[in-house]
């Protein structure tokens, strides 16, 4: 066997010296990347973890999961069973026991609660119900203050504990205590007796043992029954309807299960996940478990069964983080690509400059791959150095935890940062020594240049049909975690813009040629001529322009998403303040007041509920909004919200008129509206606009409208608009009321997870990119330095002022920059334009819709700081030039 | 701007006691000792001396590419060494042209382009400039060549193209240094038959470095320099 040449250890050493600020740019660049690629890792994975705690958290009790314990048969005698505790804390341990380990892992101990359902109140009135209910934590029942009365004792006597009741005997009584709300709403007091029967009307013995106040209102208790501190009121069917919750007791709980019929109890268990213990890549394997538990259809045969939306919360977190992950691949593709062409960038350079001493070293019989191996040596050395760096900065900047480099690419980088500069080597060195095999037969001169264009055609084809299916993919699916296909078509149509600006620039370069040849002024023949010659190579165009064009896209896409943000929470506030409050005729004074305040612009009273909107083929849920339409138009117009086909519509003679989104043309004929027990036939005039963040379809009518047809909708909302709008509505609020503003909204999705990483993200790569624009301008400016200070020099031999030689290296080097800046400009801005629609942006800013893009006027400035490297080239060059000896000019050795 | 009312014989060069020094160490070179000469105009003087022996130095100063360690140059009236770096370039521009051994021509201009660079220079109206590019191609006989580039051409050929730029901007004094060393003898020969014909033809005042013992026989006038001393 052949043994590998080796390498000749004093001139890598020699070389190492002479081209040493490039091996060490050539070292950061590496650095650089491998440190962005090792932490995006460790980075996400903490971003995803956090925004998957936040949805956990921000679905509250949406999130829990909840077992319903079946109850025993009510019919026969009934044994009351002092036991009664302790058989439910049972309860709570059974249930958390049939949880997959994974479930049970993350959620905290289990609330346990036995109901009543809503038992109506008979003594006084219609429209009051009451329900019966015990809770308690794995510490017992919350604590309370008793304000009046005491806490609800044992209805048996001493020694009865297990008395056995007959199923004829008169109810047995339950002693209950009432929250001072619940208390005041149904009018009730301290050891009243409430005459109570259930739907099939049997008859319940509650006595009102005391009044309390929570002593933690925020106990987690009080969450599996939020009626037990707070009444409700509404209306159905036009009768108002108050509903309240009575605590049991620990005493009083063997008296509610043989007090209220069996088959009027549920009882449940509700475990709320802990969101520090939800992580990101734990979601999936919990979400599986959460299904599995729900369709186990174990219910029938153990008596219990598993209800939860947690299953819902993950796929809407798990969807979030892999949209996101999937933005972000998409400037992470572009970074790593613009990273690799600024590597192969630096190593021609460093071949070019060792052009003369490869070529020497051939002809003096160096094999190939012996050169080659040389140039590994060093180059394999600057890799290691520079990933060592990098992995190592990312290593003690973000610690061992969450280590999870992705090695394929790193190893990208590491491979073609190590090999660019060999394999270029050779190639040169080949074709240094192959140069005079070019054949002189003219055909086969032909056939070479032929083989040529074709193989230059085919790298076209590829690039572009590889952007064609990106994109393609993109529109298909969407963005998603680790599609790389659907990842790179920015990056990929960035390239095809590289491709059309290095074919399109010299056929520009050739009008400009002629004009240069027809006037009389020298600087612009020199320009052009020099631009024909050195300015349109392929490497350095195309770095700029996908630098460029991934600037622009990740610069647009996050402004994109940050007025998405501004959008959606306006749209969910209603304007810059909303009072909401319990529905009232006076809030339409409230409103005026408001608008009276300084610096409120507009302020309108509104009704926002739910309602039924029919026509003769279906029905559908609606949110119903009752406006002064006039009032309303100033404040839609006032605050930039949607106004879909304007509130101006609804104000006119005949039947009431409707503006109605989202399946309104379904609607069509005969639409009624279905509210209270109201029936209200309705005109629909054009499409309403998206209120308050609805799902739902959205149903506008006018006040005085819907008021001329009988219906009156006392306000519940008052949306105010201006600077003075929050203190304004905040002053008009009474306790009870909710206050909700723009800028809280606003300022809570900014701050959400993972909206605030991707701008995070888009900025750091903006900055990154820039940095390699200006790198790649510099070394394709390097690369070409000799030769244009070799035509500077014979310039000032003629006696070309020093000012012309400086305009001339500024424009020389300034015009591919420009037309690398200009083409990633608009393949940029094109690009967002063609994509942004599909990369499900509205799934991390909140919004519905898609938010339309935004591309800052201040990104072409942004992307023309990279010009800002070419006059300080330049000056340096133009220094360089003067100081060079003009008499070495006669010598023939060259200038400088 | 000097006195433009200036007779046909009056010297074009005056050299007086020019001395150039090289380094400063214990070995200085003395490239050249005290030279005194004149070059009248419409004379082709060829300065002839061994490798080594101080033309080079010579021209570079004449032209005012250099600056002497003591004595004058003066150049059509103008004293050369009292020029500041503009007023240098200036002299370059309208006063004194060179042909460099390596050719010195523009590669991404082609032939014709390189032949009106001097041209453009002074902003010479482009039908102007055009007509005498084309003479002076004709004038060196390479009407044919005048859209290749140097890198299409042949040594001789650059040359001329060389010779032709140096004659576009009609300077006063032509300053050629070893114009032929790069060149085949035949090549050279024609080169330097061109020299001699252009100073005829464009009444122009030319200095020639060289070898070669043909162009010495086509001079008016043959100094010798040897050991940084100027003889006839
Ligand atoms: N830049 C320089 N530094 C030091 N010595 C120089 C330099 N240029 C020329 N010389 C020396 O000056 C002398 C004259 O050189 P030169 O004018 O080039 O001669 P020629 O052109 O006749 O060959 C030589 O000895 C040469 O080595
Ligand atoms: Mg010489």
């Amino acid at each position: 066997m052949r043994t590998l040449p080796r390498p000749h250890g004093p001139s890598v050493r020699g070389r190492l010296r002479t081209d040493r600020g490039l091996l060490v740019l050539t070292a950061a660049v590496v650095a650089l990347v491998t440190a962005l690629l090792a932490a995006v890792g460790p980075l996400t994975v903490r971003t995803a973890d956090r925004a998957v705690a936040a949805s956990v958290r921000d679905a509250g009790t949406r999130g829990a999961v909840v077992a319903t314990v079946a109850q025993p048969d009510s019919r026969g005698p009934r044994r009351r069973d002092p036991g009664s505790v302790e058989r439910l804390a049972g309860d709570v341990e059974s249930a958390r026991s049939r949880m997959p380990r994974v479930l049970a892992a993350a959620v905290r101990p289990g609330v346990v609660s036995l109901t009543s359902k809503p038992l109506q109140l008979t003594d006084a009135g219609p429209g009051r119900y009451l329900r019966l209910a015990y809770v308690a934590t794995a510490s017992g029942p919350p604590s309370v203050t008793w304000v009046d009365g005491e806490a609800p004792a044992s209805s048996a006597a001493p020694g009865q504990e297990a008395v056995v009741v007959d199923a004829a005997a008169p109810p047995w009584p339950v002693q209950v205590g009432l929250s001072t709300s619940a208390a005041s709403a149904l009018g009730v007091g301290a050891g009243d007796q409430l005459e109570v029967e259930d739907e099939a009307r049997r008859s319940v013995d509650v006595r009102v043992s005391g009044i309390f106040s929570p002593v933690d209102p925020d106990d987690e208790a009080w969450l599996a029954q939020p009626g037990l501190l707070s009444a409700t009121t509404g209306t159905t069917e036009g009768v108002v309807r108050t509903s309240a919750t009575a605590l049991v007791g620990d005493a009083s709980l063997p008296d509610l299960r043989i007090g209220v019929p069996s088959d009027d109890l549920s009882e449940q268990v509700s475990f709320l996940p802990v969101p520090e213990d939800v992580t990101w890549r734990g979601a999936p394997a919990l979400r599986r478990a959460v299904v599995g538990l729900q369709s186990g259809g174990q219910g029938e045969l153990t008596g219990t069964g598993f209800d939860t939306l947690l299953d819902r919360v993950l796929d809407d977190a798990l969807t979030q983080v892999a949209t996101a992950r999937g933005q972000a691949q998409l400037l992470l593709v572009g970074l790593t690509a613009t990273a690799l062409l600024v590597l192969v960038l630096g190593a021609q350079l460093l071949v070019r400059r060792r052009a003369g001493t490869l070529a020497l070293a051939r002809e003096r019989g160096a094999g190939l791959l012996g050169l080659g191996l040389e140039l590994a040596v060093e180059s394999v050395l600057v890799t290691a150095v520079g990933t060592a760096l990098g992995l190592g900065a990312v290593l003690a900047l973000l610690g061992p935890e969450g280590w999870t480099v992705a090695p394929s690419v790193v190893l990208v980088v590491v491979v073609v940062a190590g090999l660019a500069a060999p394999v270029l080597g050779a190639v040169e060195a080949a074709r240094a020594t192959g140069a005079r095999r070019v054949p002189a037969n003219r055909a086969a001169r032909r056939a070479l240049v032929q083989a040529r264009a074709t193989r230059r055609l085919l790298l076209e084809g590829l690039v572009v049909t590889a952007a064609v299916l990106s994109l393609l993919a993109l529109r298909q699916r969407g963005v998603g975690d680790g599609d790389l296909a659907v990842g790179s078509v920015s990056t990929w149509w960035a390239l095809v813009a590289a491709l059309l600006l290095v074919r399109a620039l010299p056929l520009l370069v050739r009008p400009a040629l002629r004009w240069a040849r027809r006037t009389s002024g020298l600087s612009r023949l020199v320009v052009v001529a020099r631009v024909a010659e050195a300015g349109t190579r392929a490497l350095p165009l195309t770095v700029l322009t996908v630098a460029v064009a991934q600037l622009v896209l990740g610069v647009s896409l996050a402004a994109t998403e940050r007025a998405g943000q501004e959008a959606g929470a306006r749209v969910a506030v209603g304007g810059d303040a909303r009072l909401r409050a319990s529905p009232e005729p006076s809030l339409v004074r409230t409103a005026a007041t408001v608008a009276a305040a300084p610096g409120v612009r507009t302020a309108v009273a509104a009704r926002v509920t739910d309602a039924r909107l029919s026509s003769s083929s279906q029905a559908v849920d609606v949110r119903l909004v009752v406006v002064d339409a006039a009032a309303w138009a100033r404040l839609l117009d006032d605050s930039d919200l949607p106004a879909g086909s304007g509130p101006a519509r609804l104000e006119g003679p005949g039947r009431v008129r409707a503006l109605v989104s989202g399946g309104s043309a379904a609607v069509g004929e005969g639409a009624q509206l279905r509210w209270d027990d109201a029936v209200v036939p309705l005109d629909v005039v054009g499409t309403a606009p998206q209120v308050e963040g609805s799902a739902e379809p959205v149903v506008v009518v006018d006040t005085r409208a819907l008021a001329g047809a009988g219906t009156t909708a006392p306000p519940d909302t008052v949306w105010a608009t201006g600077p003075g709008a929050v203190e304004a509505v905040r002053a008009a609020a009474e306790a009870g009321d909710d206050v909700t503003t723009y800028a809280g909204v606003l300022a809570q999705r900014r701050a959400a997870p993972l909206p605030s990483a991707l701008v995070a993200l888009a900025a750091a790569s903006a900055l990154v990119l820039l940095a390699l624009a200006a790198l790649g301008v510099v070394l394709a400016a390097t690369v070409d330095a000799p030769a244009r200070r070799v035509s500077a020099g014979r310039l000032r031999s003629l006696g070309v002022p020093d000012r012309t030689l400086l305009t001339m290296l500024t424009g020389e080097l300034l015009v591919p920059v420009l037309a690398g800046v200009v083409a990633g400009l608009v393949a940029g801005a094109t690009c967002a334009a063609a994509i942004t629609g599909h990369l499900g942006l509205e799934v991390v800013t909140g919004e519905t819709a898609p938010p339309s893009l935004v591309v800052p006027w201040w990104v072409p400035l942004a992307a023309l700081l990279v010009a800002l490297v070419v006059p300080v080239l330049a000056v340096r060059e133009a220094a360089a030039v003067r100081r060079a000896s003009l008499a070495r000019l006669l010598r023939g050795g060259g200038p400088g | 701007m000097s006195d433009t009312f200036r007779r046909p014989h009056d010297p074009m060069v005056v050299v007086r006691g020019l001395t150039r020094t090289y380094g400063t160490g214990p070995a200085p070179v003395h490239a050249l000792r005290a030279v005194d000469l004149e070059v009248r105009a419409g004379e082709l003087v060829a300065v002839v001396g061994r490798s080594g022996s101080g033309k080079t130095t010579l021209l570079n100063l004449v032209g005012g590419l250099d600056r002497p360690d003591a004595g004058t140059v003066e150049v059509d009236g103008t004293e050369v060494t009292a020029l500041d770096d503009d007023g240098r370039s200036r002299l370059r521009r309208d006063t004194v042209a060179f042909v460099f051994q390596t050719f010195g021509l523009m590669p991404a201009l082609t032939a014709a382009e390189n032949v009106g660079v001097p041209l453009r220079l002074r902003r010479t109206p482009a039908a102007a400039r055009e007509e005498r590019v084309a003479l002076l191609l004709d004038l060196v006989g390479l009407r044919d060549h005048a859209d290749q580039r140097p890198g299409e051409l042949s040594g001789g050929q650059q040359q001329r193209v060389a010779i032709a730029r140096a004659l576009a901007g009609s300077p006063r004094l032509l300053i050629a240094d070893e114009p032929t060393g790069q060149l085949d003898a035949e090549t050279g020969l024609a080169v330097m038959a061109l020299l001699r014909a252009v100073v005829e033809s464009e009444g122009v005042t030319a200095i020639v470095a060289t070898h070669d013992p043909v162009m010495m026989s086509l001079a008016d006038r043959v100094l010798t320099i040897a050991d940084g001393r100027v003889g006839e």
